[in-house]
């Protein structure tokens, strides 16, 4: 990875804009990528990349540009151009059409690349993640508190990473540094939390094959790495609004991709199996299937386009989580029905249509299910 | 001790105090069972098959509970699997729903063995789909002599077979229809009638000559014998023929296993049978009775697949109750908040619901096309809603491999398309109750 500086003042919150040449050639860099290496993996469902490939495929998304933006240095280009379906979004619906797996690394590790920038964290560019909470802890009253009133939680309610206290994330072995906010009095410091040498991976995940749940232990003895000077916690809580947010963006646009993929092969299964004397596609009973994933497919465009820019204060978090609560839910739905198209066939590995319906449920599942999301919208939207 | 946002068990208001109050015929009408929803379905079956149900689910735990997570993660593992089988063997499982006298069921629970066999499946689903499916495959392959009456043919298959399982020496069965070009096809009258099977039976001299193509049979790879449906050499589906073949025949192929979602512990195999010669004693039942032993087994197997779907959900259930008691976040247990208490109760809801209807569904004397159709559709369908909500209420905590709620979906997903898609078993409802909803329709119905 390559070693680059940034300054050490926070940097201004407004992007710069997009232009739409730079846009057109960062899609032709994304294709490019795929191409060459997503799509092999695309038309072998039941192959599983090594770590050591998934280290190798990180490595060629950020030699071509697509973590690190040239245009607009230290922007990762996956989270820095929201602008509908055109942006960010097509893009990691590009990428998680091709291989769902390399398509959440890249988000994750693009969300820590703006985490860094966006505190004008002072450290050589790496591999980071970012520390997100579950979705219980998200819905957590004390959670939300911390956003929207810029309330530290109690240690006691270890809603946030604390010394000596386990932490959790779905990742493959393609990061170095887990970085995320850790109270100190009624302030946060920003720090790094773990690093690959010292975090277990533990089994595999229902989806996204080639994640692990990686642990650790954020040292009780050693102060963790500030990223940053201590901010207040009413400075520090925007930041976590804006993380949130675009993961939420960044975890639909991904579903959205694995689901266009999958109906395209059901499309393409209605047209080609024969049953009853006919083509399948002629049964009220496929085209009711067929039907349930374009559902899902344009309700989940259509919510894409109109959350817009990733939000920057609770308000408008809240409108992109209850967008993403119904999107994931259609679009798990969505790919189960173009998973029965195939019947028996798609039951089996080598297919991806199974693969398709595990990657959307840990999708759903990631960062806050569908329930999480709407008790913390309840929450936030309630009185103190 | 009482969980959150509820009253301690021994304030007068709460019911098991303020019951105390009645009289005694009342508290005949209502009770307070401090008993889990288990516990009280167990009280609802006579006392034989209260223990029979107490026994399978002790078994499952003692047996299949240690081995079902690495052969899910290792379906490869043919000595793991083999030596699970053979336990099965002399344990009876394998063939304790025999006729008798060679079924292994206690002469006690004879008479509900439909409802025994359901049971049982859901025992030993709620630890692992695939092992369960293991025994159910099995019993599916047996069943076509048993539907089929030929006494001599059983006779000459079933009892040595059943001497040899007994004596921990396993002979499996396994059940042949799904053609790569038909799966709807074959288990769908009106699809059948336009159907043109690719595995044809060719007379000849004292016997048939087999040619064709199955997939995803479930135990094929590791079956003595399959019951493998073929029409005759220039006829359609009507002359679908029941042929019982020896795997170690020769033109008999196992050619791979599918690498599947979930129940990975059963494999799916896919067969090919190149001028296979079946004897004319080895034709189940007659020529061309194939089609009616078919339809009239899937009558009788859906009925243990709801059986394997509702085990999924509950074994689900079971261990997301384990995790959400164990696990706290913000300083208080899982369990004690309203929302995963609200959660739970509706997957209390579903399961409860889906043993209603599976045991109504077992415990009806025959097996009757809608009921069996409806049992599986709800009950698959209700497994997968429950396996979802579990991953919902646990997020990432769910989705670890090593929870044992993630191959919970997995494993129900299966129950959706097996035995007739859901699409095919719901136009199998509608089939079945022609008469009635065409007599809606006539003029004399009057409105």
């Amino acid at each position: 990875m390559s070693s680059k500086e940034f300054p050490a003042s926070s940097r201004d919150v407004d992007e710069p804009a997009v232009l739409p040449a730079e846009r057109a050639q960062l899609r032709a860099t994304a294709e490019r990528f795929v191409a060459r290496h997503l799509a092999p993996w695309r038309d072998s469902p039941d192959y599983v990349p090594s770590p050591a490939e998934n280290e190798a495929v990180v490595e060629a998304a950020a030699g071509a540009g697509l973590l690190v933006g040239t245009a607009t240095p230290g922007y990762g280009w996956l989270v820095e151009d929201r602008d509908g379906l055109d942006g960010t979004v097509a893009l990691l619906a590009l990428l998680a059409a091709h291989h769902a797996t390399t398509a959440f690394q890249l988000h994750r590790l693009a969300l820590g690349e703006w985490l860094r920038v966006r505190l004008g964290a002072p450290l050589p560019a790496c591999r980071t993640l970012p520390w997100l909470p579950t979705g219980h802890a998200l819905a957590e009253p004390a959670f939300v508190n911390f956003l929207g009133r810029g309330i530290v939680p109690s240690p006691e309610e270890a809603l946030l990473p604390l010394s000596g206290a386990p932490l959790a994330w779905p990742s493959t072995p393609a990061w170095d540094q887990l970085a995320g906010p850790v109270p100190v009095g009624d302030g946060i410091r920003w720090s790094v939390l773990a690093e690959r040498p010292g975090a277990e991976a533990a089994g595999p995940l229902h989806g996204l094959d080639g994640t692990r749940q990686y642990t650790a232990t954020l040292s009780a003895r050693e102060p963790a790495v500030a990223l940053c000077p201590d901010m207040p916690a009413a400075e520090a809580a925007p930041v976590m609004v804006e993380l949130l947010g675009r993961d939420a963006l960044g975890l639909m646009a991904l579903a959205l991709g694995v689901v266009r993929r999958a109906g395209e092969q059901a499309r393409e299964q209605a047209g080609r199996r024969v049953q009853g004397g006919g083509l399948i596609r002629a049964h009220a009973a496929v085209q009711g299937l067929l039907a349930e994933t374009r559902v899902a497919l344009i309700s989940t465009e259509t919510a894409l386009q109109a959350a817009g820019a990733p939000p920057r204060e609770l308000a408008t978090l809240c409108r992109v989580l209850a967008l993403r609560s119904v999107a994931h839910e259609l679009l798990c739905r969505g790919a189960n029905a173009a998973m029965q198209v195939f019947g028996g066939s798609g039951y089996m590995r080598d297919m991806g249509l199974e693969r398709a319906v595990r990657d959307c449920n840990q999708l759903r599942a990631c960062a806050g299910a569908s329930a999480d999301l709407r008790l913390f919208i309840a929450r936030a939207e309630l009185p103190s | 001790m009482t969980l959150a946002g509820h009253l301690d068990p021994a304030h007068p208001l709460s019911p098991r105090q303020a019951f105390r109050q009645l009289n005694p015929a009342a508290r005949q009408v209502v009770g307070i069972e401090p008993a889990s929803l288990w516990e009280q379905d167990s009280q609802l079956l006579s006392p034989v098959l209260r223990r029979y149900r107490q026994r399978m689910r002790d078994y499952a735990h003692a047996v299949l509970a240690p081995q079902a997570a690495a052969i899910d993660r290792r379906p490869d593992d043919a000595a793991a699997i083999a030596s699970l089988v053979r336990r099965f063997a002399r344990d009876g499982l394998l063939t304790d729903f025999l006729p008798s006298p060679l079924g292994t069921l206690p002469v006690s629970l004879v008479p509900q063995a439909p409802l025994a066999m359901a049971i049982k499946l859901e025992e030993l689903a709620a630890v692992c789909g695939g092992i369960a499916l293991i025994i159910g495959a099995h019993g599916l392959g047996m069943l076509p002599l048993m539907m089929a009456g030929d006494m001599k043919l059983s006779a000459r298959v079933l009892l040595p077979a059943f001497v040899r399982t007994r004596r921990g020496d396993p002979v499996i069965f396994a059940y042949a229809l799904t053609e790569p070009t038909g799966g709807s096809d074959v288990e769908d009258s009106l699809a059948a009638s336009r159907y043109k099977s690719r595995t044809i039976a060719m007379r000849t001299k004292g016997g048939w000559l087999l040619n064709g193509h199955k997939q995803f049979i479930s135990g094929g790879d590791h079956a003595a014998h399959v019951a493998v449906f073929a029409t005759l050499d220039g006829e359609d589906m009507r002359s679908t023929t029941c042929f019982l073949v020896d795997t170690d025949a020769r033109g008999y192929t196992c050619a791979r296993t599918e690498l599947k979602m979930g129940q990975r512990a059963s494999h799916a195999a896919e067969l090919y049978f190149d001028n296979l010669f079946v004897p004319d004693d080895r034709v189940v039942g007659k020529p061309r009775q194939g089609w009616a032993i078919n339809r009239a087994i899937l009558n009788v197997s859906r009925v243990p697949v709801a059986a394997l779907a509702l085990g999924i959900a509950r074994g689900t259930m079971d261990r997301t109750l384990a995790l959400a008691a164990s696990t706290r976040v913000g300083g208080r247990r899982l369990l004690d908040r309203q929302d995963v208490q609200l959660a739970i109760a509706q997957m209390m809801v579903d399961v409860s619901a889906m043993r209603a209807v599976v045991w109504q569904a077992a415990g009806q004397g025959r097996s009757l096309q809608t009921r069996s159709s409806i049992a599986k559709v709800f009950c698959s369908d209700t497994a997968v809603k429950v396996c979802q909500d579990a991953l919902d209420l646990l997020g990432e905590a769910g989705l670890a491999a090593d929870a044992g709620i993630e191959k919970g979906f997995r494993d129900a997903r299966l129950a959706q398309i097996y035995e007739g898609t859901n699409q095919i078993n719901r136009l199998a409802i509608i089939e079945d109750q022609m008469e009635w909803l065409l007599s809606l329709a006539s003029p004399e119905s009057g409105r």
